[in-house]
């Protein structure tokens, strides 16, 4: 199946150790919560949700990016 | 302490240090008395496990408790493992023994059924539900749930809602919930928490603490320890306060910060382990003293874990562990591989290769793997029945030799890479690796090379012999096992020779060589209990329990049945093998009790690793095909066996397909069809179990004499492949055809024969021919009362025969010429055709008879069948 | 912490999916199933469980309406 690109979204701020389990993804701060963005089939979107709920991080919402111009 | 008890997977978890008890959530917990779920469901480090524990301690029994993992949520070690957990929870007699070996069998409705009536009834508190989401196990346990008044109260801590319908319990009435608010500590819990610690906070400080960690459970504990024996506690707040990033991280990384540098490495390096010793850790670190630092960190706080009441192994709660993952980055002398390679290397040197291999493998480092696959690992794995696919090896290379290799080196690394290859290779390919090594064979014969690899390498070529289906092979391996010089003296794999020696067996079985395969397995499960793991001892007895069951001997298959289900009572971390499923499977569909045998084979379908055995496979398809086709599913039956064709080459199992593809044929019409499909198989060994297919292919196109001379074939074959079934599905055979000629005396007499032949076990003949004997029936009410029917809804295990008096051998044996004799006897023979069959004098004949009556004693023909059975000699 | 969600999920819901979210808003448009319901984090991340094991493709996970600031005590 292929990926899609997905921005999972969590309150507040991620620290050090959160960060590093979500290498493989770009991290984008906000002010209040903190964006993770990776282009994820449905199998690595819910490993990453479960990262999430072990890191007892709150999930805000999941959405998919609008798709990027080509050029 | 009972085995219930030893099981690491049933413990309460002690409380940590300094607990405080929630008296308000300890009231709500008792407040659901009545009802049949409580559910905590909240994030991790929410204090569920802590309070379940605490209300747990204090409650009187029965209360039982469990810690899920992954892999005891499948249905075939849920129900036994809850059994278990039950047992455990009350005291001795009161929940029966056999409670886990029917919940396998039967699943939840026998479980419950086995529970003392009582007024109070059982508490189960499941930790880690959410990882429960096989739709049978949820299913049994909304049974217990909606089943009216409760009978078992289930207890489910989880950091997400459990899988089950919840909404519905919500509305009904049935369920306590505790979730994320409920389970937060309010200010007067946190102010008992921070006084257990010595630490007392102004008004405004305990508001900032308490906002800025919302109460949650774990920061307000590390937030506690971290605060203790400080002069100004109030300081840490004002700082935390102002931290702006996850609080959970901020705290964990303070504790870290304050942990003398050795512990703090200790746990880096150690934070990938699942489950840390303190040898296991030394081992890991290169640093000695690890037990003791473990032992002390559990002592003062609450994410290092211990599992048993000793004290000596540990796990890390899960956040924490996250976290110290990130802090081994400031360690750069070793990469997490190099760390699970050292793991492996320990668990090695402890003989634990199970573990070794799978660190081995996780470090992602094929050679290495592929090393200690070579040095041990493989004979471990056959003993144990090890499930190998998980360890990647398709990465691995042959890696290039030094330029200055001397021989041994070459020798030794030939038989890691034969290894790597006997793991890999498939069906296909296992013939020509097998022919490939053979052109090696003088190298690996050698006896320079060491114990271990010596070992290795004869596995090697039993398992590609299995895999290829190659019967010689798989003897000579066998044999150069077994024989004294195949195990050097000071090596010594406990089990090996019961290994080989099933693996031996099976392989015959499947060939169609019936003869020594009993004595070989009793020989290897005398092997079995005298050096082998547990694991072995099951796998032997199931094997027994499926051979016998195939070949109509149901009191020992049912001796070998209730051995191995007392193995399976004694050691929780056994599941019921492939080969005891599909005996079960076997029993019921002779007994025509398709339920049961739906149940079994669906239980066969899921049993998830099947062995070494690539027969079981086959053999499993094949049963449930024949499932298919007594249920009168004809499609589905030959989807099943054309799907299984490409794969098994074993010549049992090659047949059995055949027959029932040419008997579909026939049921459907199409008797020529099933007549081509046979013409192949007509030859060889095996020849003897087309006849009957044969028979009833010609019985469908009215060729009487044909039909006949198939038949005759099978009543009068001395092979020891022909079995009780196969003989009372001839006499049937017999009187259809005799119904045909219009000699209905015959036919009833032949299903007379049949009826007292089939004694109480085997049902499923009768059934398929129903329909033909119909008005024949109608008009000998004498003979239709007896004809065998199907049980009506009764489990398997009841009717597997347990304790029939008599299965020891004779005193004095039947001949060979005198059990021959015994089987035209029972086929329903006359003196003058066994005269004729066995070429010799009806005098002759007399005497051998009445030998045998002697012998069995018996003083009439239906009295020696009788026996006969009894002792299981046909 | 209880906060009001969407979620979408692409295709329809079967017999067997639709019990499982029984209890909360389902509706279906242009091929598209939207489930709407009050979740705290135990209750979402068990929805998106339930998703993952029926095989469901989720699209999205919208938070409609934020939790009242504050802790309830």
């Amino acid at each position: 199946m292929l990926g899609r690109r997905y921005e999972i979204r969590v309150v507040g701020s991620i620290g050090p150790a959160a960060r590093e389990a979500f290498t493989d993804l770009v991290v984008e701060v906000e002010p209040t919560s903190t964006v993770l963005c990776g282009d994820l089939d449905q199998a690595a979107l819910h490993a990453l949700l479960d990262r999430v709920r072990a890191l007892g991080l709150e999930l805000m919402d999941i959405r998919q990016a609008p798709d990027q111009p080509s050029s | 302490m009972t085995p219930e008890q030893a099981d690491r997977r049933l413990g309460v978890p002690p409380l940590p240090p300094r607990h405080v008890a929630r008296s308000r959530l300890l009231a709500a917990l008792d407040g659901a008395d009545g009802l049949p779920l409580v559910v905590l469901a909240a994030g991790p480090g929410s204090g569920k496990t802590v309070l379940l524990a605490d209300w747990v301690l204090a409650r009187p029994a029965p209360v039982g408790w469990i810690n899920l993992t992954t892999a005891d949520a499948a249905p075939r070690r849920f129900w036994p493992l809850l059994a278990s957990a039950l047992r455990a929870g009350t005291g001795p007699g009161e929940i029966p023994p056999s409670a886990a070996a029917t919940a396998a069998i039967g699943g939840v409705q026998s479980l419950l059924d086995s529970l003392p009536d009582s007024a109070i009834p059982p508490v189960l508190v499941i930790d880690d539900a959410h990882l429960l989401t096989h739709p049978a196990v949820l299913e049994g346990l909304d049974l217990i749930i909606r089943g009216g008044p409760p009978r078992l109260r289930l207890v489910l801590a989880a950091r997400s809602d459990p899988l089950l319908p919840l909404h519905r319990y919500r509305l009904a009435g049935l369920m306590c919930e505790l979730r994320a608010p409920q389970l937060a500590m309010t200010r007067g819990e946190m102010r008992a928490l921070l006084a257990a610690h010595g630490v007392t906070l102004p008004a405004e400080n305990l508001d900032a603490l308490l906002a800025r960690t919302e109460g949650w459970v774990a920061g307000l504990r590390l937030s506690a320890m971290r605060m203790e024996g400080t002069e100004h506690p109030a300081r840490f707040v004002s700082e935390l306060a102002v931290d702006q990033g996850s609080i959970g991280e901020y705290l964990i990384a303070e504790v870290l910060d304050r942990q003398p540098e050795p512990i703090r490495r200790m746990l880096a390096e150690t934070s990938f382990l699942d489950e840390v010793t303190g040898p296991l850790a030394d081992a890991v670190t290169g640093r000695d003293g690890c037990g003791d630092m473990l032992a002390g960190l559990a002592r003062t706080n609450s994410f290092v874990v211990p599992l048993d009441a000793a004290q000596t192994r540990f796990r890390y709660h899960q956040l924490f562990a996250e976290i110290l993952r990130h802090d081994g980055r400031r360690y750069d002398r070793c990469t997490v591989p190099d760390l699970m390679r050292r793991a492996a290397a320990h668990f090695e040197r402890t003989g634990d290769f199970r573990n070794a291999l799978y660190w081995a493998a996780e470090s992602g480092d094929a050679q290495y793997a592929a090393a200690v696959l070579a040095r041990g690992g493989l004979a471990h794995a056959f003993v144990h029945g090890v499930d190998l696919s998980g360890l990647h090896l398709e990465s691995w290379q042959a890696p290039a030799l030094p330029g200055r290799a001397d021989a041994a080196q070459a020798r030794e690394a030939a038989v890691v890479s034969s290894a790597v290859v006997a793991v890999m290779a498939g069906a296909e390919s296992a013939a020509s690796d097998l022919r490939a090594l053979d052109q090696t064979a003088d190298q690996l014969a050698d006896q320079q090379l060491s114990p271990e690899l010596l070992v290795t390498a004869g596995l090697v070529r039993l398992l590609l012999g299995m895999k290829a289906g190659d019967a010689q092979a798989v003897d000579e391996a066998a044999g150069r096992l077994l024989a004294p010089s195949g195990h050097p003296p000071g090596y010594r794999v406990p089990g090996l020779p019961a290994a080989v020696m099933l693996a031996q067996a099976a392989t015959q079985f499947w060939h169609g060589r019936n003869e020594d395969v009993g004595a070989l397995l009793q020989a290897a499960l005398r092997e079995a209990e005298r050096d082998g793991p547990p694991v072995l001892e099951l796998n032997v007895l199931a094997m027994i329990a499926l051979t016998d069951s195939l070949l109509s001997r149901p009191h020992h298959a049912g001796e070998a049945v209730t051995r191995a289900h007392a193995l399976l009572r004694q050691h929780n971390d056994l599941s019921p093998p492939l080969a005891l499923e599909l005996a079960a499977a076997v029993r019921s569909l002779i007994a025509a009790d398709l339920v049961a045998a739906a149940r079994a084979t669906e239980r066969a379908l899921t049993s998830g690793y099947a062995g070494f055995d690539p027969g079981l496979v086959g053999a499993r398809a094949v049963g449930q095909a024949t499932m298919l086709l007594a249920s009168g599913d004809l499609n589905q039956a030959r989807a099943v066996m054309n799907h299984a064709s490409s794969r098994s080459d074993l010549p049992l199992l090659v047949l059995l397909r055949e027959t029932l593809l040419a008997d579909i044929e026939t049921i459907v019409g199409r008797p020529n069809a099933a007549l081509g499909l046979l013409r192949g198989c007509q030859d060889g060994d095996l020849a003897v179990l087309v006849a009957l297919p044969r028979a009833r292919a010609y019985l469908a196109l009215r060729d009487l004499p044909r039909a006949q001379h198939c038949v005759r074939t099978v009543l009068t074959a001395t092979s020891a492949l022909v079995s009780r079934y196969n003989l009372l599905e001839a006499m049937l055979c017999d009187a259809q055809i005799a119904q045909l000629k219009g000699d209905p005396g015959r036919a009833l007499e032949m299903i007379a024969g049949a009826m007292e032949l089939a004694q109480d076990d085997i049902v499923l003949p009768f059934f398929a021919t129903q329909g033909v004997f119909a008005s024949l029936l109608a008009r000998h009410p004498a003979v239709a009362a007896q004809w065998p029917l199907p049980p009506e809804g009764v489990p398997v295990h009841e009717i597997m025969p347990g304790g029939r008096p008599d299965t020891a051998d004779l005193p004095d044996p039947l001949t060979e010429r005198e059990h021959a004799a015994l089987r035209f006897l029972a086929a329903g023979l006359s003196t003058a055709e066994i005269a004729d069959e066995m070429c010799l004098s009806v005098n002759t004949v007399k005497t051998h008879l009445a030998a045998i009556y002697r012998k069995l004693t018996a003083s009439r023909r239906k009295e020696a069948v009788l026996r006969a059975w009894e002792l299981e000699l046909l | 912490m209880l906060a009001r969600y969407e979620l979408h999920i692409a295709g329809r819901l079967d017999e067997t999916a639709a019990a499982a979210f029984a209890g909360l808003e389902v509706t279906v448009r242009d091929s598209v199933t939207t489930i709407r319901g009050e979740f705290d984090q135990a209750s979402l991340h068990g929805a998106l469980e339930r998703i993952r094991v029926l095989g469901l493709d989720l699209i999205e996970a919208l938070r409609v309406r934020a939790p009242p600031a504050g802790r309830a005590d």
